[in-house]
């Protein structure tokens, strides 16, 4: 026993380099390395033929002073404002609503569940269709059906309704994902506190208030995170359903960037815009990481 | 416009080539990692190892080309086909990339010194960098010493792909123009007898078209360059070519000039009188959705490029081919310095990359001068698509298809044009391009002013021009 | 809300108070269900219609015939070769990203200093890239590796930039493994690989299903890397396929309705046979 206490440190040390090791090469190589020419693209000027050129500050200093950067990056910030308010209360509420065992209640979570199956593409090429002006779905129920008249919008058309538009349809998408999140929580809470909680004779309100939801308090968390670093990335389903219009309406920060790189074909300034949206995403991950506790190293379990 | 031409625009074809060893390897690794070699490697590698065993002397090229209408794809594959039969060696391999996307590719190809061999592309400023950078072939004196090739091309295709006097290209399709469609029915019901010629008639008939209940002008806002059009062709009808000429040259103050002014208040003003359909910003040019208001009755006037003749054949025949589906040059305005110019492009292009073999050069040269200027690639897909051949020897045989008469007007427009103006998006760097359409967008959803528009094209030509 | 509740729910519509504020919540959950349905029953419909009547007709109900036309068109279009692309590319990136993950997990719950809590601490901030941030440098680099136009161009980079979360749920979960029962494992004699396969792997089991669906998803619709790293169509897979299609039937809507709704039916299939284990699957991890 004895020795093998002794033997056993740089034996642990060498499987643990190889376990790493995968990890560490793929991640280095396709994430950081790119972070890191994307970190240099941004002191360059390029237009993505013929020499690249130092300019040093140049594209950052451009940033601060760019108006279009600065209007889509508060876009960004309604979206993100706005998605989390709409989407966590109605994922909470559903995902507590659907935790419930009864048949009917598993039979609307399988058809909530549908949305999270296509893709981001193919979500804005639907929706685009369905809010068509000519021809499309919604107008059509508000241009027939006078209780729903208010369907009839503008909704992709309109410069000031289109965002709210994006703000619904990204909710569409991402609800049922983290109302599965609530519904797996709210079946993890020990129903023995609902038990002593029902002795108490506390109403079912007051039960989601002073039970389920302090106890959903770890999962709140991991959706909010996933809910607002994807927010901030969110591409696919804008470029294939407005391409940041009409206008600039909903050219959102990540939108900016990629137009910025491949459509004015400026790879210099569009990569500190890159950097500025990691820089971003990564302050607001640590951030919530800070204040939650959320990835910490130890766990009440582990007893290091 | 380039964006979405589509219909119109679609040659070729060719695949990968220089990545032989890694993409043999790959299928190798594949059938190794027991995944099968089935998606994980080009399918032409195996595809090219076989064709190898017959006949050593394979020359891979590769070709890209804009995703087309099917019936044009099948014309083109037939094509490709029978050159690679007939040239020895032949191995052209194509790939169809979706027209949206299709700028970005070509761009992070070029970037990344990896293009395809042959590419489509619309000339232009774009171009010109690729050109100074020597990424692309200048083939002007396999041109020049066949004056039989160099002349089935319309003159005017020339400027677009050349770059210091060299030429880099060959025209893929033919001429597009941009023209006043109407539909006549509903015309007659506002007791306008024909499609206007002049600008007063013009809004008087869209007045008396809006009070009849339908919308005057069906705009597909949701894509710029249907806007555009109204803009350049009211520039060009007050200014005269110079006005753009000008900004195109990068000169100082450029865009604040009286005749973009103009332009800029009058379209704002049929967006004030409501003259555009209900939710124009959000209506797309290439789902259909403004040519089956015009067919339905819904809307009066279209401004769109000559290939929406084969478009609304597939959109609503009946439509396209009834006498009320008219046409006619843009309106004229009183005092107008360019009444007669015509707003369009001469052609779209297929140019050859610099990184490629000799061999490569060489055969790519040949593809370009045979599918070009070959029946397949000219006419072949007509009688399912109207389009415009590239090769002027073939603008006769356009009489024998479904809607050919229209097809060679159009031809004739453009050949005989006393001025072709380009459209704005091809002749300004690509730095200027977008945010310029982007403005457009706000002009015609009247969120920007013609002053703020000015105000911020002329700094951002200043900065780039 | 456990078994005993159950019990007592099961007999509802009885009281009062607590009937209202059930069938408050019920109208509720169906308006939802209205909400996350009809843009998937519509997409549906519209796929069944023929092109022309289309525009004419109400888009809700198919008032003007059913046909298969839209969709034999688009298995026409090579199909059955877009879904084999997608199974193989999601297949290879969830085990790619789940098995090295899994390894790296394993480390970083039992070494949580020096150095392996920097590297977790990196895979953190990973999480918050922008993946078109970097598409040119990674652009670059598939070029270099001779990746282009293969499916490993996608496996590859999709697995590496699925290892920031699937290494954060896998580490949240095996952390709560009790340390004395790898500690009773290390003493019977097991080597780190043994562990692995005998302890953390079935302990870990639901937090691997829910990566795996995670990962899987991601990889089945992500549009981006398919865009840039692949050109032929023998390679394309379903999300960029769809964008294609629906390039090239420009004007056919039904076509492309038809496109996009074939390009989730492999999913809605599995799902529908496999529902309880999705969903269980996939918030198992997330839920400890």
């Amino acid at each position: 026993m004895m020795g093998r206490v002794v033997l056993r440190r740089p034996r642990v040390t060498w499987w643990a380099v190889w376990f790493m090791a995968p990890a560490c090469v793929l991640f280095a190589a396709l994430v950081l390395v790119p972070v890191v020419v994307a970190v240099w693209l941004s002191f360059v000027r390029w237009n993505g033929v013929g020499a690249t050129h130092f300019v040093g500050l140049s594209n950052w200093s451009q940033l601060f002073s760019d108006a279009t950067a600065g209007a889509s990056l508060e876009r960004t910030g309604i979206l993100l404002g706005a998605s989390w308010v709409v989407q966590e209360p109605i994922a909470i509420a559903l995902g507590i609503y659907i935790a419930g065992r009864q048949r009917h209640r598993a039979v609307l979570s399988a058809i909530y569940f549908l949305p999270l199956l296509i893709s981001g593409a193919g979500i804005g090429i639907m929706w685009q269709n369905i809010l068509s002006p000519i021809g499309g779905g919604v107008q059509y129920v508000g241009a027939h059906v006078s209780l729903l008249g208010f369907l009839n919008k503008d909704w992709l058309g309109n410069p000031n309704l289109v965002l709210g538009t994006v703000v619904v349809l990204v909710a569409w998408e991402f609800i049922p994902f983290h109302t599965l999140l609530y519904q797996a929580g709210t079946r993890g809470i020990p129903s023995v506190l609902y038990e002593a909680a029902a002795l108490d004779g506390i109403t079912p309100l007051q039960r989601i208030r002073y039970i389920t939801l302090p106890m959903l308090r770890n999962t709140i968390v991991t959706s909010s995170t996933l809910n607002i670093v994807g927010s901030l990335t969110i591409f696919d389903v804008i470029y294939t359903l407005t391409q940041g219009g009409p206008g600039e309406s909903t050219r959102v920060f990540a939108l900016d960037q990629y137009i910025v790189g491949f459509n004015e074909m400026d790879f210099g300034y569009g990569s500190a815009l890159a950097v500025a949206l990691g820089i971003m995403g990564i302050a607001i991950s640590l951030v919530i990481i800070k204040v939650t506790g959320f990835g910490r190293m130890r766990s009440q379990a582990e007893g290091i | 416009m380039r964006q979405s031409h589509h219909p119109k625009h679609s040659p070729g074809n060719p695949r990968p080539v220089t990545r032989t060893a890694g993409a043999a390897l790959l299928a190798t690794a594949a059938a190794s990692l027991g995944m099968g070699a089935v998606g994980l490697a080009p399918a032409s590698a195996t595809s090219r190892n076989v064709a190898r065993a017959h006949s050593v002397a394979k020359v891979p090229i590769t070709l890209w080309t804009l995703t087309s209408n099917t019936n044009e794809q099948k014309a083109e594959t037939a094509a490709i086909n029978d050159f690679n039969k007939s040239y020895p060696g032949g191995d052209v391999q194509v790939d169809y990339v979706e027209n949206t996307a299709y700028k970005t590719k070509i761009a992070v190809a070029m970037s990344a010194h990896h293009p395809p061999t042959v590419f489509w592309t619309w000339g232009g400023r774009i171009f010109d960098a690729w050109a100074q950078a020597h990424q692309v072939t200048p083939i002007t004196s396999q041109l020049n010493s066949d004056p039989a090739w160099k002349n089935a091309y319309l003159k005017g295709a020339w400027p677009l792909i050349s770059y210091k006097g060299q030429i880099y290209g060959v025209p893929a399709s033919g001429p597009g123009i941009e023209l006043m469609f109407a539909n006549q029915a509903v015309l007659d019901k506002a007791g306008v007898r024909s499609v206007p010629t002049t600008w007063g008639q013009f809004m008087h008939s869209a007045a008396a078209v809006k009070k009849t209940g339908a919308f005057p002008i069906s705009l597909a806002g949701a894509t710029e360059w249907p806007e555009m059009i109204w803009l350049q062709y009211l520039t060009l009808r007050y200014g005269g070519p110079q006005v753009f000429n000008n900004i195109a040259a990068g000169k100082p103050n450029a865009w604040d000039n009286p005749a973009f002014l103009k332009a800029a208040e009058a379209v704002q003003m049929l967006a004030k009188d409501g003259y555009f359909e209900t939710g124009y910003s959000a209506v797309h040019w290439s789902s259909g959705q403004t040519d089956e208001l015009m067919a339905a009755g819904k809307a009066a006037f279209q401004a769109m490029g000559d290939w929406d003749y084969g478009s609304m054949l597939n959109v609503a025949p009946k439509f396209a081919k009834s006498p009320d589906y008219k046409f006619a040059t843009f309106p004229t305005v009183p005092g107008g310095l360019a009444n007669k110019a015509v707003v369009g492009e001469p052609a779209a292009y297929f140019a050859i990359a610099s990184d490629a073999t000799p061999a490569q050069k060489k055969e790519a040269v040949a593809f370009l001068k045979d599918a070009t200027t070959s029946r397949a690639w000219n006419v072949n897909y007509l009688e399912a698509f109207g389009n415009t051949p590239e090769d002027v020897n073939y603008a006769t045989d356009l009489l024998h298809y479904t809607g050919g008469k229209e097809n060679l007007t159009f031809f004739r427009m453009a050949q005989h044009a006393t001025y072709l103006q380009d459209y704005w998006d091809q002749n300004l760097p690509s730095a200027v391009v977008t945010p310029m359409l982007t403005d457009i967008g706000e002009l015609f959803d009247l969120s920007m002013t013609p002053q703020k528009f000015v105000q911020d094209m002329d700094a951002l030509l200043a900065k780039n021009g | 809300m456990g078994g005993a509740r159950r019990a007592r729910l099961g007999r509802p519509f009885l009281l009062g108070g607590r009937t209202a504020r059930r069938v408050l919540g019920l109208l509720l959950a169906l308006l939802w269900l209205v909400f996350a349905a009809a843009p998937i029953y519509y997409m549906l419909i519209v796929s069944f219609e023929p092109q022309s009547s289309y525009l004419n007709s109400n888009p809700w109900f198919p008032t003007a015939g059913v046909t298969a036309a839209n969709y034999s068109a688009v298995f026409a279009s090579g199909f059955g070769r877009y879904l084999l692309n997608s199974v193989i590319t999601t297949l290879g990136t969830t085990v790619l990203a789940v098995t090295v993950s899994l390894l790296a997990a394993h480390v970083i719950v039992r070494r949580t200093r020096g150095i392996t809590a920097v590297i977790f601490r990196v895979f953190l901030v990973g999480l918050a890239v922008p993946i078109q941030a970097l598409i040119i440098p990674l652009y670059v680099e598939i070029l270099r590796l001779h990746l282009y136009n293969t499916l490993f161009a996608l496996i590859i980079p999709l697995a590496a930039f699925a290892i920031p979360l699937t290494v954060l749920i896998l580490v949240n979960f095996l952390r709560d493994v009790p340390r004395e029962l790898i500690d009773a494992v290390q003493i019977d004699g097991a080597g780190p690989v043994r562990q692995l396969t005998s302890l953390v792997i079935p302990v870990a089991k639901p937090a691997i299903t829910t990566v795996a669906i995670y990962d899987a998803l991601t990889a089945w619709n992500n549009f981006l890397f398919p865009l840039i790293f692949t050109q032929s169509s023998n390679v394309a897979v379903l999300p960029l396929a769809i964008f294609n299609f629906s390039g090239r039937y420009l004007i056919d809507i039904p076509a492309i309705m038809a496109a996009v709704f074939l390009s989730v039916a492999p999913l809605f299939v599995i799902y529908i046979g496999a529902r309880r284990q999705i969903i269980g699957g996939l918030t198992a991890g997330f839920s400890r």
